[in-house]
């Protein structure tokens, strides 16, 4: 059987939060290993639960992305065989890891994708996401390495400061530009718990008063201009750190 | 240049890992050490003057898995460049300010030294002559500057059969990537030895729990056992480690 782990960074959630996040983890219908990675505010209930737990004493304060990153290579180290996301508010339904390693073994991938289910901050179901595609666009959550694109979980923590915050992205881009073959199960098998002020500010619904984050996710143009307006020896410069040069 | 100087460790005497850590702090340049415990942290290092890491299990990798995680963490906080120290070894005097001076004339993405073998009680053995710093390297003469900072995952994705000498595939990673190399072609790292075979006639001591029966690495082994493989293996492992 393939050894499976799902790595988590958290960083202040409520660690009622985590606890659903691990126990979809342990849920699922595939044995799962759960990775949980400390960023500079450590649980010490997490010790005592059915994980790994690793302990970082800087917060890293980049949406989780360095923590991911040494979870995830902590993994290929210990020899998972597939290597896979949840952010510390998230779930996973039952059947998420079993879907995205069937669909891998069918298609030979080196990257697999779900598709997202968009929950209310109070965990309530809203509605099925509509940005995250799985081909164009992709959600950390959604996604599952197999060991010919390991190399890319450095990336998280080697994404320009400025724009780490969409580190996914740049790993998705990285990706695409190394030539690793990526599917999607069409599934959506991952509740994504929303804390975005300006989703509901663009909808019908009352702005939580709780756990409501300030953070607009651009569109890609305006990543692309940001980018194209970099000096061409700073570009260079940023794509040989990532080792995309 | 702020460096960040990693040292995994797990169950090395505290001893060994404070000469080591006041060997960092007296290096004369901006320094910071990162400890990694490799699933066995030790309190009285948490509370020295440095940033410590656990990690909840030991991977039984050589240190490799604790050397990435000090140096991702370390590339994340904006630290201009990342050495290593093993936890039974010691810098000697300006060995971070020779890697530095190489790496700020811009003559190295990899910056080497050669090392000083010492016994596992510290007494001094001579010069090593199997690390030249170009062809071989040894982990505790290494300084990555930020454009080199894309092999820093390799640690993990280093192929089994030599995972025990993981620093000969990081320099083999930066040769495939293109990434300039130079050496100062001095021996300022202190290296201790543990191989029973390079402490022999020593007496009874404290340390004799330390030593290790199998001999000391070969740092050619790596690059033997690499043309062994075939070009399907190889292109694998290429791939795997992102060096394609």
């Amino acid at each position: 059987m393939r050894r499976v782990a799902i790595v988590t960074p958290y960083h202040g959630e409520p660690l009622a939060w985590i606890a659903k996040a691990n126990a979809s983890v342990r849920m699922q219908t595939h044995p799962t290993t759960h990775i949980l990675v400390g960023d500079g505010k450590p649980e010490p209930a997490i010790d005592r639960w059915d994980a790994q737990h690793i302990v970082m004493p800087a917060g890293h304060r980049d949406w989780g992305h360095t923590p991911r990153a040494i979870g995830a290579l902590s993994a290929a180290a210990q020899g998972f065989d597939a290597i896979g996301f949840l952010d510390a508010d998230n779930w996973l339904y039952p059947d998420h890891v079993a879907t995205l390693l069937a669909l891998q073994e069918r298609d030979g991938l080196e990257v697999a994708s779900s598709l997202r289910v968009m929950h209310h901050v109070d965990g309530r179901l809203l509605h099925r996401c509509q940005l995250v595609d799985g081909i164009e666009t992709f959600d950390t959550n959604c996604l599952m390495m197999f060991p010919p694109a390991y190399s890319c979980f450095a990336v998280f923590a080697l994404v320009p400061t400025s724009v780490r915050y969409i580190a996914d992205r740049w790993v998705s881009i990285w990706l695409k530009r190394r030539g690793r073959k990526i599917g999607c199960t069409f599934k959506a098998t991952v509740a994504y718990r929303v804390r975005y002020r300006h989703f509901y500010e663009t909808s019908t619904m009352p702005i939580p008063t709780e756990h409501i984050v300030d953070l607009k996710i651009p569109h890609p143009r305006e990543l692309r201009d940001w980018w194209l307006a970099l000096p061409a020896e700073e570009r260079e410069r940023q794509l040989r750190i990532m080792g995309a040069s | 240049m702020r460096v960040a100087v990693v040292t995994p460790y797990f169950d090395e005497p505290v001893e060994w890992l404070r000469r080591g850590h006041e060997s960092v702090l007296g290096q004369g340049v901006d320094a910071t050490h990162f400890l990694v415990a490799d699933g066995r942290p030790d309190a009285t290092v948490a509370s020295w003057d440095c940033q410590h890491i656990v990690l909840c299990r030991n991977h039984a990798d050589w240190g490799n898995t604790p050397r990435m995680a000090g140096g991702l963490s370390a590339a994340s906080q904006g630290f201009d460049a990342v050495a290593y120290l093993d936890a039974d070894d010691w810098f000697l005097d300006g060995h971070l300010a020779s890697l530095l001076a190489l790496a700020e004339r811009g003559e190295g993405e990899l910056c080497t030294s050669r090392r000083l073998l010492h016994r596992i009680d510290g007494t001094a053995i001579g010069p090593c002559t199997r690390v030249d710093g170009t062809t071989t390297v040894d982990g505790s003469g290494m300084l990555l500057t930020r454009t080199a900072f894309a092999v820093l995952g390799v640690w993990c994705l280093v192929p089994p059969d030599v995972v025990r000498d993981a620093p000969q595939t990081v320099l083999g990673y930066l040769q495939l990537r293109r990434r300039s190399i130079a050496t100062t072609g001095r021996a300022t790292v202190a290296s201790r030895q543990r191989s029973r075979q390079m402490n022999p006639q020593m007496p009874p001591s404290r340390w004799d729990g330390h030593l290790r029966d199998e001999p000391p690495r070969d740092p050619a082994a790596a690059r033997r056992w690499w043309h062994t493989l075939t070009i399907a293996d190889r292109t694998a492992y290429i791939r795997r480690m992102g060096a394609d």
